[in-house]
């Protein structure tokens, strides 16, 4: 009965409020509001995509409204513009503190003026409330948002995310899954631009009506253009890299005034070649088997079968399974071999879901009877958000230092907790992936497979010397595995060059890479660049709140005062879209305008461009002078101008000697 | 030129429409790549450059001997990626036109040499100029090291003069390859 009341009590809470992709009336008494028509255009450029979201909504009732749509927060996405057009007005948005930017919206809207907001709902979703939507008439409304792409074994990966999901309770899933239909048309454009080859681009899911088009070896368009869609699914994009690419050092700077801080992306691709492990190891794998993971059980079990039969000889595995509370199925170790390989994918196949996600316990029980003389890496696949026993990160934490134990998480679905699963990755020394439904699921696993089984960097720092910076990512990376890139944000006080050190451990052995290369003092290019590292800062500063390294109420104001001065949406800081009169009114300063301006200027001045070069340490590889992955660089047979001139002026001959011949023959 | 034509196409399509990675040749890669790797490109550029040599050079050498013009091509397009394979091995994977283009170059010049009647210089002089400045180019990427031109390939990607210097060797064997059928070479050699 209980569970009952709260099923009852989340759906009426949720009325109108909450299905993923769809405007709707905030009085539910009225007919909901239709999207008429839904395009997204991403541009993957420099290390970064950038998405704008531009939807049209029609209100089918008699009357005004206010209307509330959601849209699943998508991995480190600095939401960083929001326009409404009204009618012939278009409104823009400007960050202020969470509380006065709810102020001002509702004032606005109570006196029946034009007005928006834009929230953060922690880590789930974005919510876009806009009053009124006009009876009989369509409401444009347009969002921008920038994220990092790391490229993970030469494999870059773009999610753009439609699905809800993450509950465990079924009536509620199907309520809050309610997904929305385009009446008119959904349209996707994504233009790939990268400055190394790209061999091949997938769309999972769409393979039928995306058109994939290359237009250079770096440069390709991806195109969807339906009619009527649901927006029930993600959409996802991979690109895989020419193979045998050099390790490098990849570096994109902003600093517009010579005489102030500039701001830095570092991108470090290791070029070692990290071996496969070939003693035996130790896998647990803890499974969410709770109610929200049924229609993903097949896959997940897939996965495990693939990680199962590629296990080596020595290798041993143990499979737990949690719901409300934790099973161990396999009660304790088995060792890996084709039977029991063919066993257990079998009676992992079998498993059925329930109940709510206990992920503290199921880590408790996969953290239980570890041998000391074994290395032991836990696999966690969950979808859920953490609702039963113990949530709090700091628990988490305290029980994973204990051990001496490697944590890869994979999230399924779009509201799972992504600040827990990186608070549990980086105290254990492991990394957490986000997998979508709409993945290559099984490749996803296999690819991390991939790292785990193979030898990584320990004690692995990065430091740059000769310039001076601040306000960086750690320098203290811990582990790096195969494939993996490193990306570090940060602030720089003038140009100069640089000596950028990364100092490991690899099977015990001291290594060291080192390169050198400058740092401009101007450079105007990627403005775009501050709202990455202050989105950098921001989860950082969440990582630290969890850990309990930092007060709560310091990192709060912190996260504030940097969502405020680089105009993000943050848990404490959201957008309010008015009129420019009503900005003046309110005394709300135009800093995102100024921020939007610069932005558009780089955009327009790019969209033209080829990828531009960004390695910067091409004279003195920090990899070696092979600087690739088993010391191989890719090659081909090359025709230049030289070349070709006199090769084109042979051929011309050839055929003077030939006229002549006939003429000769007549 | 059918064949010259064919391939180009066959060029085109795998540039642009096939698994780069699975038709590039690399080390340890399906036999068939050796064959494939030719096809395929690392850039619209490095394509455009190979097609627009192969082209003329093709359709010049298959009129006048389709069987020396297959042999030539047979030849180096076995004989390169193997090559480069075994002597260069900083390169992980090979791709490209070029090879072949230099095979062409080649057995184009010894049947212009070939054809030429005793006394004309000038033609003599061109073939050795072009020889010249397409095997001094070479001589002297493969000596320094270094490309004259900077790469179009793309970062990480070289140059590889070795499969043009494999090629146009491939070329020469290719033209002076002692063959069952009557030919304008073997003519020319009788009768001087």
């Amino acid at each position: 009965m209980r569970r009952f009341i709260i099923i009852l009590a989340l759906a009426l809470i949720a009325t109108g409020a909450h299905a993923a992709g769809t405007l709707k009336p905030v009085d539910a008494a009225y007919q909901p509001i239709q999207i008429k028509e839904h395009h997204l255009a991403v541009v993957i450029n420099n290390g970064w995509a950038r998405s704008e979201v531009t939807q049209v909504f029609s209100n089918p009732n008699d009357k005004d409204l206010e209307a509330i749509y959601t849209f699943p927060v998508p991995k480190s996405a600095s939401l960083s513009e929001m326009t409404i057009w009204s009618g012939e007005r278009e409104l823009n948005g400007e960050v202020v503190e969470a509380k006065e930017a709810r102020r001002v919206y509702e004032e606005e809207r109570d006196a029946g003026n034009d007005a928006g907001i834009a929230e953060k709902n922690s880590y789930q979703s974005f919510s876009f409330a806009v009053s009124p939507v006009k009876a009989k008439a369509d409401t444009k409304v347009r969002f921008v948002y920038y994220q990092p792409l790391p490229i993970d074994t030469g494999i870059g990966r773009y999610v753009y995310p439609l699905e809800e999901g993450g509950t465990d309770d079924p009536a509620a899933a199907q309520f809050w899954t309610r997904n929305a239909k385009v009446e008119e048309h959904f349209t996707v454009d994504v233009e790939l631009k990268s400055e190394w080859p790209v061999d091949d681009v997938r769309v999972p899911g769409a393979a039928q009506d995306a058109k994939i088009t290359k237009i250079d070896a770096g440069h390709y368009t991806v195109a969807i253009d339906r009619e009527g869609a649901e927006l029930g699914k993600d959409f996802v994009v991979y690109y895989r890299l020419a193979e045998n690419l050099p390790g490098r050092v990849e570096l994109v700077t902003y600093k517009p005034d010579a005489n102030k801080p500039g701001t830095f992306m570092l991108v470090v691709t290791p070029g070692m070649d990290l071996q496969p492990i070939r003693h035996g190891a130790d896998y647990t794998f803890v499974l969410d088997v709770s109610g929200s993971m049924e229609s993903k059980l097949h896959t997940l079990a897939e996965g495990v079968s693939k990680t199962l039969g590629q296990m080596k000889t020595g290798d041993r595995f143990r499979i737990i399974t949690f719901s409300d509370n934790a099973r161990d199925i396999t009660n304790g170790f088995v060792e890996a071999n084709p039977q029991s390989a063919a066993e257990w994918t079998q009676r992992v196949g079998q498993l059925h879901t329930e109940g709510g996600t206990n992920v503290y316990q199921g880590l408790q029980k996969g953290l239980d009877t570890l041998s000391a003389d074994r290395a032991t890496s836990i696999i966690l696949i969950t979808d859920g958000v953490a609702n039963e026993g113990i949530v709090d990160p700091k628990e988490f934490r305290a029980l994973l230092k204990k051990y001496d134990v490697r944590v890869f998480g994979f999230l399924m679905g779009n509201s799972a907790n992504w600040p827990l699963m990186r608070t549990v990755a980086e105290a254990s020394g492991g990394f957490y992936q986000g997998v979508s439904n709409d993945d290559d699921i099984v490749g996803q696993i296999m690819l991390a497979k991939s790292k785990i089984t193979s030898e990584c960097l320990h004690d692995a720092t990065l430091k740059i010397s000769g310039v001076e910076t601040s306000d960086k990512t750690d320098e203290v990376l811990g582990k790096i595995y195969r494939g993996q890139q490193l990306i570090v944000f940060g602030r720089y006080k003038q140009g100069g060059t640089a000596n950028v050190v990364l100092a490991a451990k690899l099977t015990g052995a001291d290594k060291t890479y080192s390169t050198k290369f400058d740092f401009p003092n101007v450079d105007a290019a990627n403005p775009e660049l501050e709202r990455l590292w202050a989105l950098d800062r921001i989860e950082d500063t969440e990582t630290k709140i969890n850990a309990g390294a930092i007060a709560e109420d310091e990192g709060k104001s912190a996260i504030a005062s940097l969502g405020v001065q680089y105009q993000l949406v943050t848990d404490y800081t959201s957008m309010v879209v008015l009129s420019d009169g009503d900005f003046l009114e309110h005394g709300i300063e135009r800093n995102n305008q100024k921020r939007v301006a610069a932005e558009r200027a780089a955009q327009a001045a790019r969209v033209n461009q080829p990828a531009v070069t960004r390695r910067v340490d091409a004279q003195q590889p920090m990899f070696g002078n092979g600087g690739g992955r088993s010391h191989s660089l890719g090659g081909g047979g090359a025709i230049d101008p030289i070349s070709g001139t006199i090769a084109l002026t042979l051929a011309a001959a050839a055929w003077a000697a030939r006229q002549k011949k006939k003429d000769g023959e007549q | 030129m059918i064949v010259t034509l064919f391939l180009a196409a066959l060029a085109a399509a795998a540039t642009f429409l096939g698994n780069a990675s699975a038709l590039q040749y690399a080390r340890g890669a399906a036999p068939w790549t050796l064959l494939t790797c030719h096809f395929t490109h690392w850039s619209t550029d490095q394509f455009l450059w190979g097609l627009a040599v192969f082209v003329p050079l093709g359709i010049a050498c298959e009129r006048r001997s389709r069987t020396r013009f297959l042999l030539a091509l047979s030849g180096s397009a076995v004989a390169v990626p193997l090559l480069v394979g075994a002597l260069a091995p900083s390169i992980g994977s090979y791709r490209g036109l070029s090879g072949l283009d230099s095979a062409l170059f080649a057995l184009l010049a010894c049947m212009i040499a070939g054809e030429r009647k005793s006394g004309d210089r000038a033609t003599l002089l061109l073939i050795l100029a072009a020889a010249l400045g397409f095997g001094g180019k070479i001589a002297y990427e493969l000596f320094t090291g270094s490309p004259m031109f900077a790469s179009q390939l793309g970062h990480g990607i070289v140059p590889v003069p070795l499969a043009h210097a494999v090629g146009a060797v491939a070329g020469v064997v290719a033209a002076f390859a002692p063959l069952p059928a009557f030919n304008s070479l073997q003519r020319r050699t009788a009768c001087s």
